[in-house]
């Protein structure tokens, strides 16, 4: 059995590709945790995808970086998220395919329409109560209004998979940005709605506290701004003398 | 040694299991950070009520399941029930609205004043408080210590001022006098101070009740007119709101002193609510504060503002740090006092007196010393205050560091005239026969405000000892409430003033940032010059004008928005979200209606909510506990008024509360199993199944379908099918049904009543009548 050397450091070297391998197992029994959440009626509603790799993640943290500079309101927190995206070692995007398509139809009055779903119905093309879901059109982030009930139950679904990654010792954080871009990118198709979940395994989960103006300040930023200011490390390169002349340091 | 009760130690167990549950939906990873949740466990004889309601519920009509925890109680194995509740609603409760007593919707007449709506602010405003002019002027704002702006790197938003401007605008403006019948009881009220004011405003407008208010004084007010100086609270501003309540009715009798409350019984009133307030000024304990020339705060300034004559001296020295001793100051200024200074023990912070009314004081000349405390007074040629230097020491009762005097620092003050404002304290007659406590003031039951003696409640400053207005006000809706519900009504005084609102008009609120320009400052509020201020009594503060109070209203960061505009609940806005959500919440009084829950509700919030209870539910699984999520019976218990102000609540059962585990087969359940609706492949597991084809879209006629087709039937015993324009009558009865039962569980267990006669109307109104 040859050995097998996990590091944290630097990032995607073969030592730490290693250790973000055993992240995507990780996220692979969360999705797990998610089937098995508690649900409303026990109908199958669930769908998940697992985004890894530098670039699969790069490109969802620029579709959010991407949204940002369309709120107003949140645009720190898609900002912030991004850099978490990146930073991440592996996305689990978990949607729910029916709060578009198909209300629960359980009175339950947790939209702003009446407890029989007519809300949903109204605001969709459809017809015999079958809706239109084709038009994909929509002036807002997400095309509302989605079933309330299967956001609750969603809910249930990413408590799930965040309760297994407890369980694993791995940090975990549910994000909504991260959910938005993706469903923009076409993850997770079937579903209006989704949360992402970032999973990392590493000693610092910079996600739970990251710093002020974190999509500028920040580890990989911080890295980079050194490596270019190597002048200033005494890392330039000597000048004067040719080294193949004899060694610099040696006066002459 | 005892029998070991196995059935009592596993119950025990669950109990803890509860707690540990609970500890998981506080630890849940939260999306929008802004989703309170509230929890109860519930278990033995505190399920009873829920059972009363499915009983009675279900008899009129309604499903409403977990009969299992019945069965499982009869059986001696009472489930343990964690109850968990959210407000998911678009409008999240803004720190500023958290903060005030009152619960006046701050953030909502912010909007409504940028909109121009102002007479709609003002009425947002009035909902709460009769005496919104007054509270404008003196209210220590709360709302803006707690406000997020000011508690980031900026200055709060201006409230009081915006609140003010609000106010002036449309102070021509009557609020709507309509009256309830009058319910043929008589309430009285003794004290006209803020607390007086308010009960009396709320028991006769809303209530119907017949209100006398006996004050001792000639004229009314309380401490409003005897303790606060017109330059902040002008005359014609308090006579106006008072005039106001009178105005719907409220009888107030001056020069009426009340030594005995027996008489008043005698004299036919129902009901008596003592607001006496705190008027006796406490002693500073010192040497020489009897000497002429030393005079005590507030009945200097009592007898100032009844008109008499009041004199002091050239130098006056003010002993205190309330508002009481800063405007004493102040009035002594006016009054001919050429220096004034106040000695304080403690430092600025510890103050009590509003920080608005010492930068005042301060501007007009007033010194204030800080950490010096008063040893004696003496009389040499003129006064002269003996003092003595402190510093902060621990904290005392109160929370504020105490003063400990420095030994060996003492020194002399000379003063014409010694004001001392040390404080307040209650007296109660005597011959009231109340129950008192420490300090003198009257003992109450903290729900009802009710005292010892039968039909006899008290609030205010007589109870809490001297507080702000606004808790006052506060005490007297909360008075006006309980006597309402002791003398039989429902105890709801809340009015709904404002009208619905419309829909913001976009482009409004973009030309008001841009007046406003980059990064708008908290406005300085004008005042009127050094010396207009000491040539009179006129009002000092002058009030933001409608340009500046319009660019105020965009420092406002929306706390009460989830903010993420995303459209997912239906709404392009958040901002349409929150007033829909208003708007609909205002239908009946806070209790739409909806069969499960009460929406609408934001998608983020309330997946954000289904994870806290995911995690509740999954922690007991870690002790190889049984759980389930159930979300019909929290219907019941939100209905019931467990976790107020939550918008849904899921019951999670622990133990083994499978239904399949309380019931052997054959006993009765098999009509209760889960059950699949073939039509658009649902699956709905409650029964009887209710299936309606209504809304619009489901067009069966157009197909040529009949609502009461056969082949539906058999073997659909419980199927209803209900026609498009019938659409669920019957859900409305069964949910009114729930609303019923409820509150007479509401009404047992001293909780806010719900209103019924309005949710009937409105449960009616949306009933399809063919």
């Amino acid at each position: 059995m040859p050995r097998i050397t996990i590091r944290d450091w630097p990032p995607y070297s073969p030592t730490d590709q290693q250790r973000r391998d055993n992240a995507v197992i990780a996220a692979k029994l969360m999705m797990n945790g998610a089937l098995t959440a508690p649900s409303i009626g026990g109908i199958a509603m669930t769908e998940g995808e697992i985004v890894y790799g530098e670039e699969e993640q790069e490109e969802i943290a620029r579709k959010m970086e991407e949204l940002a500079y369309e709120t107003e309101s949140q645009r720190h927190a898609f900002l912030y998220e991004a850099v978490m995206v990146r930073r991440v070692d592996v996305l689990l995007l978990i949607g729910n395919t029916r709060a578009y398509s198909d209300p629960w139809d359980g009175e339950c009055g947790l939209c702003a329409g009446r407890p029989d779903c007519s809300f949903i119905y109204e605001n969709r093309k459809q017809s015999t109560g079958i809706i239109d879901q084709t038009d994909r059109r929509s002036e807002t982030l997400v095309k509302g209004p989605l079933c309330a009930a299967y956001a609750h139950q969603l809910g249930y679904n990413v408590g799930s998979a965040l309760m297994v990654a407890t369980h694993l010792y791995i940090d975990a954080r549910p994000f909504i940005t991260v959910g938005l871009a993706a469903q923009k990118l076409g993850y997770c198709r079937n579903s209006a709605l989704i949360i992402g979940i970032g999973i990392s395994a590493t000693p610092k989960c910079e996600p739970s506290d990251p710093a002020l103006d974190y999509h500028l300040v920040n580890l990989e930023r911080g890295i980079d701004k050194i490596r270019g200011n190597v002048n200033q490390l005494g890392l330039r390169p000597t000048t004067g003398s040719d080294y193949r002349l004899g060694d610099p340091r040696e006066k002459r | 040694m005892s029998k070991y009760d196995g059935n009592q130690f596993a119950h025990e167990g669950l109990l803890h299991v509860a707690q540990h549950c609970a500890q998981a939906a506080l630890h849940a990873p939260q999306l929008t950070g802004k989703t309170e949740i509230k929890m109860e466990i519930l278990t033995g004889k505190d399920l009873e009520d829920f059972f009363t309601v499915q009983r009675e519920a279900n008899q009129r009509g309604a499903v409403l399941s977990g009969e299992t925890y019945r069965v499982a109680y009869d059986l001696g194995r009472p489930p343990v029930l964690l109850l968990i509740g959210a407000n998911a609603t678009p409008e999240v409760k803004a720190p500023c609205q958290a903060a005030c007593p009152l619960g006046i919707d701050v953030p909502r007449y912010i909007r409504l004043i940028g909109d121009g709506k102002y007479d709609q602010a003002a009425a947002v405003i009035r909902e709460k408080l009769p005496l919104a002019s007054i509270c404008a002027r003196i209210c220590h704002a709360p709302c803006e210590t707690k406000c997020r702006r000011g508690t980031l790197r900026d200055h709060p938003i201006a409230i009081l001022a915006l609140k003010r401007f609000a106010m002036d605008v449309t102070s021509n403006q009557k609020s709507s006098s309509s009256m309830n019948r009058l319910t043929g009881k008589r309430v009285a009220i003794i004290g006209s101070g803020p607390a007086g004011l308010t009960a009396a405003y709320y028991l006769r407008k809303v209530c119907g009740h017949e209100v006398t208010i006996f004050e001792a004084f000639p004229e009314p007010g309380g401490m409003l007119r005897t303790g606060v100086p017109p330059y902040r609270l002008p005359r014609e501003i308090l006579d106006r709101e008072i005039d106001e309540i009178k105005g719907v009715g409220v009888e107030i009798k001056l020069n009426t002193r009340i030594e005995s409350l027996d008489p008043l019984f005698e004299q036919g009133y129902h009901a008596i609510f003592v607001a006496t307030g705190a008027h006796l000024p406490t002693p500073l304990g010192i040497e020489g504060e009897n000497l002429p020339g030393v005079i005590e705060g507030l009945s200097f300034l009592r007898d100032m503002n009844s008109g008499k004559e009041v004199k002091v001296g050239e130098k006056v020295v003010v002993l205190g740090g309330g508002n009481v001793a800063v405007d004493a100051a102040r009035v002594a200024l006016r009054v001919g006092a050429k220096e004034v200074v106040i000695l304080y023990r403690r430092s600025m912070r510890e103050m009590l007196a509003h920080r608005a009314n010492i930068e005042h004081a301060q501007r007009e000349g007033v010194k204030i010393e800080f950490l010096i405390s008063p040893v004696k007074i003496e009389r040499k040629e003129g006064l002269e205050v003996r003092c003595i230097r402190t510093q902060l020491g621990p904290q005392d009762s109160t929370g504020r560091a105490s003063p400990v005097p420095i030994p060996g620092s003492e020194f002399s003050i000379p003063a014409d005239t010694v004001i001392i404002a040390v404080g307040q304290s209650v007296h109660v007659p005597h011959h009231f026969g109340l129950k008192l406590r420490e300090g003198g003031m009257i003992q109450v039951d903290e729900t009802t405000l009710s005292t010892s003696k039968e039909g006899v409640f008290a609030g205010g400053d007589a109870v809490s000892g001297p507080t702000s207005f606004i808790e006052a006000v506060a005490a007297g809706r909360k008075a006006a409430s309980w006597i309402d519900q002791y003398l039989g009504g429902l105890g709801i005084i809340d009015e709904f003033l404002a009208p619905h609102e419309e829909m913001p008009d976009p482009s409004r609120s973009q030309e008001l940032l841009t007046l406003a320009g980059e990064a708008p400052q908290r406005p300085t509020i004008p005042v009127l010059s050094k010396e207009q201020a000491l040539a009179g009594f006129a009002e000092v503060e002058l009030g933001l004008s409608e340009k500046v109070s319009l660019i105020e209203t965009t420092r406002c960061l929306k706390c009460n928005e989830v903010g993420f505009n995303c459209g997912a609940c239906g709404f392009k806005t958040c901002r349409e979200a929150v007033i829909f959500s208003q708007n609909r919440y205002r239908e009946t009084g806070g209790e739409p209606w909806g069969w499960l829950m009460k929406g609408p509700s934001c998608i983020w919030r309330l997946t954000e909510f289904g994870i806290a209870v995911d995690w509740a539910a999954a922690a007991a699984h870690r002790y190889n506990i049984e759980s389930r999520v159930a979300m019909i019976p929290g219907t019941a218990f939100m209905r019931m008024g467990y976790l107020p102000e939550c918008n849904m609540i899921v019951v999670v059962p622990l133990g083994p509360c499978k239904e399949r585990w309380y019931f052997e087969p054959s006993s009765g359940r098999e009509d209760f199993r889960s059950f699949a609706a073939t039509r658009r492949g649902q699956m709905l597991q409650f029964s009887p199944l209710w299936i309606r084809f209504t809304g619009p879209g489901r067009d069966f006629p157009r197909r040529g379908m009949k609502t009461k087709d056969e082949w539906w039937k058999p073997p659909y015993e419980h199927l209803e099918i209900v026609r498009d324009d019938e659409w669920g009558n019957s859900i409305l009865d069964r949910d009114y049904a729930l609303f019923v039962a409820a509150d007479k569980i509401r009404q047992n267990n001293k909780m806010k009543r719900l209103n019924l006669p309005k949710i009937k109307e409105v449960l009616d109104a949306k009933k399809s009548h063919p």
